[in-house]
């Protein structure tokens, strides 16, 4: 296994995210990733990951979701796989942000979050799969109130 | 994640730390309930200790929001990380929920 990686595995219940946030944290500081980008990363995977156990299922059979997270240079890959029914979230329109509170409805919202903390989304259907491929940009120069900067050098 | 309740004059401080996420939401939300239930309508929720914050985190609080309008009561949040202030600020919360940047801050709005 690269050095530079993780990969682990969830079954599709709410309670497995756990497993989602300790290995991050781990990856995290192993690869001195600053806080503010491994709290981006832990929200949008727990939003797609959240939306697979929630809504990818028919049955009522224990699936395995697979994640692997991947760092090069100042890129880090993301690949989520599962065996849920067909999902792409490029579909989903963008929810409106600038209504009155009382118009606000928070579905959606968290497609549009993960729009914001990816830099690039792809995804593919292989066979009975959902192949989800999400990359985001780690700076390691800049200014320090850059949005995303890694801790080491 | 620890949920601590306390009562100052007649207002409600929820104080959080941990993680609000999709397993630790809905007891927030009942705690939140439960004393908007007896009658409570000031209310603080202290962000101070609180590391991570899902989409759940946030339905709860919009919940709340709403909730709390509807009886004309008042309900701020305060002493936010950055980046989960940032997460308020990119759904568009900020422009109807105040949030300050600390306890202190919040309670004087009262």
């Amino acid at each position: 296994m690269d050095a530079h990686a993780i990969q682990f595995k969830l079954q599709n219940r709410l309670s497995d995210l756990k497993i989602l946030s300790r290995n991050l944290q781990a990856f995290g500081e192993r690869q001195g990733l600053p806080p503010k980008c491994v709290f981006e990363i832990n929200f949008a995977l727990e939003e797609i990951l959240t939306n697979i156990i929630s809504y990818g299922y028919c049955d009522e059979q224990p699936h395995w979701i697979k994640v692997r997270i991947a760092l090069d240079g100042e890129t880090l890959t993301i690949r989520v796989k599962d065996d849920g029914r067909y999902f792409n979230l490029s579909e989903v329109p963008p929810p409106e942000i600038n209504c009155p509170l009382e118009d606000r409805r928070i579905g959606g919202l968290g497609i549009f979050f993960i729009r914001k903390f990816m830099d690039r989304i792809v995804y593919e259907r292989r066979q009975d799969t959902n192949i989800l491929t999400l990359k985001k940009q780690i700076r390691r120069s800049g200014p320090p109130s850059g949005p995303c900067q890694a801790q080491r050098g | 994640m620890e949920i601590t309740e306390r009562q100052q004059n007649d207002i409600s401080i929820f104080s959080l730390s941990g993680r609000l996420d999709s397993n630790t939401s809905p007891d927030f939300e009942k705690r939140l309930f439960d004393v908007m239930g007896q009658g409570s309508r000031r209310m603080v929720v202290d962000f101070g200790s609180l590391d991570y914050i899902s989409s759940a985190g946030l339905r709860v609080i919009l919940k709340a929001t709403k909730d709390i309008k509807r009886v004309e009561g008042v309900f701020v949040l305060c002493a936010m990380k950055d980046y989960v202030r940032e997460v308020f600020e990119i759904a568009g919360f900020d422009t109807f929920l105040p949030i300050f940047t600390s306890l202190e801050d919040a309670l004087q709005q009262f």
